[in-house]
């Protein structure tokens, strides 16, 4: 009779524990991981309507500035995560200055690097209608190829040759062979372990350099293309630039 | 003893379902749930796409729909409503217009598509640049010659709007408007739109039979049309280039525009024949205005180019009889039912 009792019980937990832990991968209580996304342009903070010099020496000027974060993991060895926020989508707006700073509960952990995705994975475009910080209302959404914008940088340049000298890069692209979804590592600094704590906030500052949109994997000059507003092979010489954006500034605990 | 295990596992099992239950859902109380609907299919249609997977089809889904489908206040100008340019009598495409009306006095640059079956269709428009039903109204919502409105501005109207707020609160739970929200309404009211009771559907499910005229055309409509615009669609859903000489005012390259490849170049999605006595105009920028203009197109006019179809780049051999016969088939595909259907006429 005992037994049965166990059995029941047993069961019952289990029943609770399934239904109620959804990254019942990772172990360890979740405390609070906040990344401060800081954007910037020739070693300074950005500013809109302020003139910079990219790296290719073209002055340029900024009016918008855009990208979506997911899957902001936590890592100890490439490439498995030891804490993952698997459903997590966030909007960082460099006019917006609350949308660059975003906060998760993960799973604590020893980790030494942190990973997140710059784009929306392909089957959130092919899914039908989204909520959230994927609400095409943000205008990171083609509405003529359904598909998301995962990053997006308007301004202008006396050397663009578009419409009143303005720029306007609209990146993204979820298909085969067009990916623009980029994973960014950013390895921390040594230190005997990096665990996430109850009691304080792991706060992540991280440089977005924009000065490397123009000049890293791939040279693209304002004078040679001033507008891209579809995937494709140019997307994706944009994206592997913006692979390239991050730095991670200091970690604080707060 | 036996009881007193019965009794505990039964309380067990409700402390586990409770739990569950406050794990999942919100709190919902008081609301009444909206009553389930279900999409009608034909008897000689395959199973239709899994349209309504995260969007379970409600009496009360369909209804903010529809009336979100005949709402001229989506658009710009508070006028230009999606039946503004998907007209019911026209089998939801445009009547007598190669290009619909948007706002102020602005041409779209493609032929209006009927809307019906849509729950068959994986992607949307001439291009198939849209790969979901829910999100196919944020195109013409948004484009600025459709009718030019912002996403953001949609919502805040229907929030504004107490009758709406009402109507979203009795399909979701609460009264809060938002774009998902309102776009899995209007896929319900879309989706629900099944066109399979033609004269054609009678004879295939034996109630009625072709005159002789209509026989004729359908032996010959299998033999020269049937391979694309394949039964009981009436298109097997493909992107075809069928020898239209360019329009040089518009280059419209067609599927193209969403692959990029010079192959699918002047491409444009095969369109279903049903209801095709009553959507003219004709083609991707509704070049033709009869049946009859599209049928001597393959017979006398195709022009051959890189990615002109195998099947019509030789023309299409049909005879001034056979294409008669072939008229009187074609009508037999209009299902009067549908386009007098009141579940998708204006509401009120």
């Amino acid at each position: 009779m005992k037994t049965t009792h166990l059995l029941v019980l047993f069961f019952a937990i289990t029943t609770f524990t399934i239904s109620c832990q959804k990254e019942k991968s990772f172990e360890g209580e979740a405390y609070t991981l906040r990344l401060n996304f800081q954007p910037s342009a020739n070693g300074e903070p950005l500013q809109f309507n302020k003139e910079y010099i990219n790296p290719i020496g073209e002055d340029y000027k900024v009016t918008a500035f855009k990208f979506y974060v997911s899957k902001i993991s936590l890592l100890q060895e490439l490439p498995t995560p030891v804490a993952r926020k698997e459903d997590g989508f966030f909007l960082v707006d460099a006019a917006n200055p609350a949308s660059q700073i975003i906060e998760v509960q993960l799973n604590s952990n020893p980790f030494n690097r942190l990973m997140f995705q710059v784009g929306i994975d392909s089957i959130y475009n092919v899914s039908g209608a989204q909520t959230g910080a994927l609400d095409p209302l943000n205008g990171m959404f083609w509405t003529w190829n359904s598909g998301y914008i995962n990053a997006k940088l308007e301004g202008s340049s006396s050397l663009s040759r578009g419409l009143n000298n303005t720029f306007t890069y609209h990146i993204g692209g979820f298909r085969e062979g067009e990916k623009t979804q980029r994973e960014i590592v950013l390895p921390l600094p040594n230190q005997p372990e990096w665990v996430l704590e109850k009691t304080n906030v792991t706060e992540m500052v991280i440089d977005v350099n924009l000065d490397k949109w123009f000049r890293s994997a791939n040279d693209l000059p304002i004078s040679s293309i001033s507008e891209n507003m579809s995937p494709g092979p140019v997307s994706v010489r944009y994206a592997d630039n913006y692979a390239n954006l991050f730095t991670l500034n200091t970690v604080v605990r707060r | 003893m036996r009881r007193f295990i019965t009794i505990w596992f039964l309380v067990m099992l409700a402390a586990g379902s409770f739990i569950i239950d406050s794990c999942n859902k919100n709190d919902k109380s008081g609301i009444q749930s909206p009553s389930i609907l279900h999409i009608e299919v034909p008897a000689n249609f395959p199973a239709p796409n899994d349209l309504f997977k995260d969007n379970p089809l409600t009496t009360e889904g369909f209804a903010l729909g529809r009336k979100l489908f005949y709402d001229g206040r989506l658009a710009k100008d508070g006028i230009a409503s999606c039946a503004s340019c998907h007209q019911q009598f026209a089998a939801f495409s445009t009547f007598d217009h190669a290009f619909s009306h948007g706002i102020d006095n602005q041409f779209t640059t493609r032929n209006a598509p009927g809307i019906f079956n849509m729950a068959w269709h994986k992607e949307l428009h001439w291009d198939g640049g849209i790969n979901h039903l829910e999100v196919q109204p944020l195109a013409p919502l948004t484009a600025p010659n459709e009718m030019g409105e912002t996403v953001e501005n949609v919502i805040k109207k229907l929030n504004s709007d107490t009758r709406y707020r009402d109507m979203f609160k009795a399909a979701f739970g609460d009264e809060n408007a938002t774009s998902q929200r309102m776009l899995k309404a209007l896929a319900q009211f879309m989706g629900m739109m099944v066109s399979g009771n033609s004269k054609y559907d009678q004879v295939m499910l034996g109630k009625t039979t072709f005159t002789l005229a209509e026989q004729s055309g359908y032996t010959i409509f299998k033999a020269k049309c049937g391979t694309c615009h394949k039964e009981p669609l009436f298109t097997d859903l493909s992107y075809r280039n069928t020898g239209m000489p360019i329009n040089t005012g518009l280059k419209d390259l067609g599927r193209m525009r969403i692959t990029r490849l010079s192959e699918d170049s002047l491409k444009f999605k095969v369109p279903s024949l049903r209801n095709v006595q009553v959507t003219a105009p004709y083609g991707h920028d509704g070049r033709f205005f009869s049946i009859g203009a599209v049928i001597d197109h393959y017979r006398l006019f195709v022009q051959d180019g890189p990615t002109v179809d195998p099947l019509v780049k030789k023309k299409i051999s049909i005879s001034l009889n056979e294409k008669a016969d072939l008229v009187q088939f074609l009508n037999t595909l209009t299902d009067t039912a549908f386009i007098k259907d009141k579940r998708f006429s204006q509401p009120e």
